[in-house]
């Protein structure tokens, strides 16, 4: 037998003039398989911004140290341009 | 140097080059807003360790940023960030399987426990979600969490998840479907 998980989202209000079937889709949303909520719950978790400003430094940094490489190098290492 | 692509995950084409601000290089900026989120969620649910997670996902973009030449394009970028989040997280996971004692072959537990239980799944509140579904993860082996969390993903397909988990496409159906039976039963406990 499929198990069914039922998501009540806490926001059960309806405006008016909404179809019921609209209404009734926001008031409860469906859950058919353990990957629907693992989809809903990555949905809600969102990056923090401190690993993009941490990542961007880094790179900053990675992509300044590597101009800053001899022509030799660059060409040793494999690079076609610059 | 190579052309920007509109596509931030068409990335055979894909340069780099400091941006204006402070901020990641354009280019690579499309990558991490298409991909961060998924990344970020894999290696949480994999750690159970906000604060690894971030550090995960911060070392995969950066090991995608050096090793980007390596990514020859036979398979999709989203895989290969997965590649490279898995082999990230992959010291972690053993040890986090060293503290379980679950494994896939007693997975018969599953359908001792709470099988006749009324359905406690019905109503969820979302504030619980996160937490009930780390513990009920926590609880399968590993191969089912695994498998689970890239199913989820549909952006990936079976043969992308077999790929990743190195198995058959067919290995994946099956394992899927233990693992759902396995987290319904879990999650049952976790109410």
């Amino acid at each position: 037998m499929e198990q069914r998980y039922e998501l009540r989202t806490g926001s059960e209000s309806t405006v008016e003039g909404e179809s019921t079937q609209k209404a009734s889709s926001t008031a409860a949303q469906r859950i058919e398989t353990p990957e629907d909520l693992i989809r809903l719950d990555r949905g809600s978790i969102s990056v923090p911004s401190e690993v993009r400003t941490r990542l961007a430094a880094a790179l900053e940094s990675e992509v300044s140290s590597d101009a800053q490489r001899p022509w030799w190098r660059r060409w040793w290492d494999g690079d076609t341009e610059g | 140097m190579a052309a920007h692509p509109q596509d931030p995950t068409d990335t055979t084409t894909v340069s780099w080059g400091p941006s204006a601000q402070a901020d990641l290089p354009a280019d690579f900026a499309g990558i991490y807003a298409a991909h961060s989120q998924s990344i970020h969620y894999l290696a949480l649910r994999l750690t159970g360790d906000p604060i690894q997670a971030q550090d995960v996902t911060h070392d995969v973009f950066l090991k995608a940023f050096r090793n980007f030449e390596t990514f020859r394009g036979n398979s999709a970028l989203r895989t290969w960030l997965y590649r490279i989040t898995l082999n990230h997280c992959s010291p972690l996971r053993r040890s986090w399987a060293a503290r379980k004692i679950q494994t896939a072959e007693d997975d018969a537990i599953f359908d001792r426990v709470d099988a006749q239980a009324p359905n406690p799944l019905d109503v969820l509140e979302t504030k619980e979600l996160g937490e009930r579904i780390q513990r009920c993860l926590d609880s399968l082996p590993e191969e089912y969490r695994l498998v689970l969390l890239l199913v989820a993903d549909q952006e990936l397909s079976y043969e992308q998840v077999a790929e990743l988990t190195e198995q058959s496409p067919d290995a994946v159906r099956g394992k899927l479907h233990r693992a759902r039976k396995a987290f319904t039963r879990a999650f049952a406990r976790t109410a």
